[in-house]
């Protein structure tokens, strides 16, 4: 099943966040990750990964650091903030009441049936 | 035959072609391409196959400058300004150009014709429009169709432009001492004061002038006409 392009946009900021509360990451390997936890039902496109975390990076969410990997190549980790930690929760709330509302709805329509 | 480094290059062109992003975003950008492509190959594609999938799935090169343009107001400006710096000196340098010819033409067309203010007044101002607009019309043809000014690397660009500035100053002034030395030793006190009120009169017609037609310029290019790509 593929989600559609706007699920995909709002979940972003969620997904990366808690991606980091597991520990640093850079971005191949945060597109790799988001592909594996969803089965491929989540693609990513590449390039649009990095506008998102500049920008979670400047409201100091995250905070990033250059390093050269062991393969010899130049690469940028990030590391989740205090406040992105609080902002995981804020989305967490949020996505729980999305999603209990839906639930709600869909079970009473399930009883009409 | 497929080059890589050429089909790298093309790729980060189209990228930077809107100019949202830094130096250091088509960077990363451009590891991550590399690393797809390091994973690919391990897969058994070539070259070629590799940074045909890892390209395509970086996405469209117009969306993701789009992207960038949202969190890089900076640098958007920054960008702007070089870009106006770079056209206030290159006017400057016409301009001069343009006065110098001017002055020429003057002297000599009032040393054949008459001395008279009119005379020096009108030659000057025709020469220096005609001047301008040619300039510009051959800048326009040989400069903004091929993107030459985008081709060269800013800091090249920059050395140019200081190397141009700093002959147009020396020139600039050269020419203007050696007219005065030239009008001093062979001609008249008289002439002199016409030709200098000549040129008073075409110097004020023209500052007039050239506001009006960058105003007209302006207006031209209002948006809304027009739907900017």
């Amino acid at each position: 099943m593929e989600i559609s392009k706007d699920l995909i946009a709002a979940s972003a900021t969620p997904l990366i966040l808690s991606i980091l509360a597991e520990g640093e990451s850079y971005g191949y390997a945060i597109i790799k990750q988001v592909a594996a936890l969803s089965a491929g039902s989540m693609q990513w496109t590449d390039g649009m990964l990095y506008p998102i975390l500049h920008r979670l990076e400047s409201q100091g969410l995250i905070e990033s650091e250059v390093r050269t990997s062991d393969t010899g190549r130049k690469r940028k980790y990030y590391r989740i903030r205090q406040d992105g930690t609080a902002a995981i929760t804020a989305h967490q709330a949020q996505w729980q009441t999305v999603y209990e509302t839906l639930r709600k709805v869909w079970e009473t329509k399930l009883c009409f049936d | 035959m497929f080059r890589l480094d050429n089909a790298i290059e093309n790729w980060k062109q189209q990228l930077l072609q809107h100019q949202t992003m830094t130096a250091a975003d088509m960077e990363e950008l451009q590891i991550h391409l590399l690393e797809e492509m390091d994973a690919l190959t391990a897969t058994g594609l070539n070259q070629e196959e590799a940074f045909l999938i890892a390209s395509r799935r970086m996405g469209n090169p117009n969306e993701i400058s789009c992207e960038f343009a949202k969190i890089n107001h900076g640098v958007i400006w920054k960008n702007r300004f070089f870009w106006m710096i770079i056209g206030i000196l290159i006017l400057q340098m016409f301009s001069s150009c343009a006065s110098f010819l001017a002055r020429g033409g003057a002297l000599i067309g009032c040393q054949l014709i008459g001395w008279n203010p009119l005379n020096a007044g009108v030659i000057s101002a025709v020469i220096q429009i005609t001047v301008l607009i040619c300039l510009f019309i051959a800048f326009y043809i040989a400069v903004v169709p091929l993107s030459l000014l985008r081709k060269i690397p800013k800091k090249t660009l920059i050395g140019i432009i200081i190397v141009a500035t700093a002959l147009n100053f020396l020139l600039n002034h050269a020419a203007g001492m050696g007219y005065n030395i030239l009008i001093a030793r062979f001609f008249s006190v008289e002439q002199l004061g016409q030709f200098a009120l000549g040129c008073s009169y075409s110097a004020m017609g023209l500052s007039v002038l050239w506001p009006v037609v960058w105003l007209v310029l302006l207006l031209w290019l209002l948006p809304g006409k027009k739907r900017i790509a």
